[in-house]
């Protein structure tokens, strides 16, 4: 009963998210303001960890398996790539390593700067 | 008989199970960065179908059922940030400014790659929000007059090629800070780069997290640009 309540609670604030993401003037995934519903919740106490521990632990330990479907799925798409998949791939490949160098130097930066600052 | 195993939702679900379960033994035996528990259950799963000529809609019966906890796994990341908030509210500018870079270099790099492919508009605008979760990326893709199944296929490799390389690239940096670790494979490979940081440490899952939220913001931001 404990993990059903739980898990019911998370489905409601994930069900208050895509309304809100419903009445957005941009796309904004229901899924993310719903996180940001949750971290909200707790935060101000209206929500306790407790409340979501069991289930929330439980999804975020699983969290890879969720993406097997969709990703099994995929395979009836890749004739949409014909003769365009090396570039498709490089693309993928390149962008995903120079974003996280750049992210990576960025925070590793701002830190050392912040540091140093901190240090006068 | 065959058919009535095949028409249960739950064929897809044991299939799914079997096939992680076996990815995460086969991962844990060899421990190679490169067998990706998920990447191995999905070829799994894809040799089943394929050896049996089982139809996806027979498959996706039982997989629909467990895409469907894909936004509440996204929702319970707001848990592991709560636990790191302390850790969040020390380091919120340089969270905020790897965001942004990771961002900008994200959408700038694809379109100058695109541009030296020869790849044309509808493909670049496709591939732009590659580096955001599916649901924000959609709706920029589609914006922009992308392919939406193309912009899915984008997004699901960017997050597994980031799975499976950030953990590598990691241990050339064995002193950097969990915080970096985290906001950088969040940037580049959003919630399924995700589930690996969480197995990094606690702030990394959960700088991955918010990093997954505030990268999706600025990506839409500057998607206006284009």
């Amino acid at each position: 009963m404990k993990i059903l309540t739980q898990l019911a609670l998370i489905f409601g604030l994930c069900l208050a998210g895509e309304a809100i993401a419903a009445v957005l003037p941009i796309p904004f995934p229901g899924s993310v303001l719903a996180m940001l519903l949750l971290l909200g919740l707790l935060l101000c106490g209206a929500l306790k960890e407790r409340q979501v521990n069991d289930a929330g632990g439980w999804l975020l330990d699983n969290m890879a398996f969720f993406f097997l479907p969709p990703s099994v799925a995929l395979l009836e798409q890749y004739q949409l790539l014909a003769g365009k998949l090396w570039q498709f791939l490089a693309v993928c490949v390149l962008s995903t390593l120079a974003t996280f160098f750049a992210a990576f130097a960025a925070v590793s930066l701002t830190m050392k700067l912040m540091q140093r600052r901190a240090g006068k | 008989m065959i058919d009535a195993v095949l028409q249960s939702p739950l064929f897809g679900i044991v299939l799914s199970v079997g096939a992680y379960r076996l990815g995460h033994k086969i991962q844990h035996k060899t421990r190679l960065a490169v067998l990706n528990p998920l990447l191995l259950a999905i070829a799994f799963v894809i040799a089943v179908l394929a050896a049996f000529d089982i139809p996806l809609e027979v498959y996706d019966q039982g997989g629909g059922m467990i895409s469907a906890f894909l936004a509440p796994a996204t929702c319970v990341l707001g848990l592991s940030v709560y636990r790191q908030f302390r850790t969040l509210r020390k380091h919120l500018l340089p969270v905020a400014v790897g965001c942004a870079v990771g961002s900008a270099v994200s959408v700038g790099s694809v379109f100058g790659l695109c541009r030296l492919f020869g790849l044309d508009e509808a493909m670049t605008a496709s591939l732009l929000p590659k580096s955001v979760t599916t649901p924000i990326a959609l709706g920029i893709s589609g914006q922009l007059g992308g392919h939406i199944p193309v912009t899915v296929a984008a997004v699901m490799l960017t997050g597994i090629l980031g799975a499976v390389l950030c953990p590598v690239l990691l241990r050339l940096a064995p002193k950097a800070h969990p915080v970096a670790a985290g906001v950088s494979i969040g940037a580049c490979s959003h919630a399924l780069g995700t589930t690996r940081a969480l197995q990094l440490g606690e702030v990394q899952g959960a700088m991955s997290g918010i990093a997954i939220g505030v990268c999706g913001l600025f990506t839409v931001l500057l998607a206006v640009l284009f």
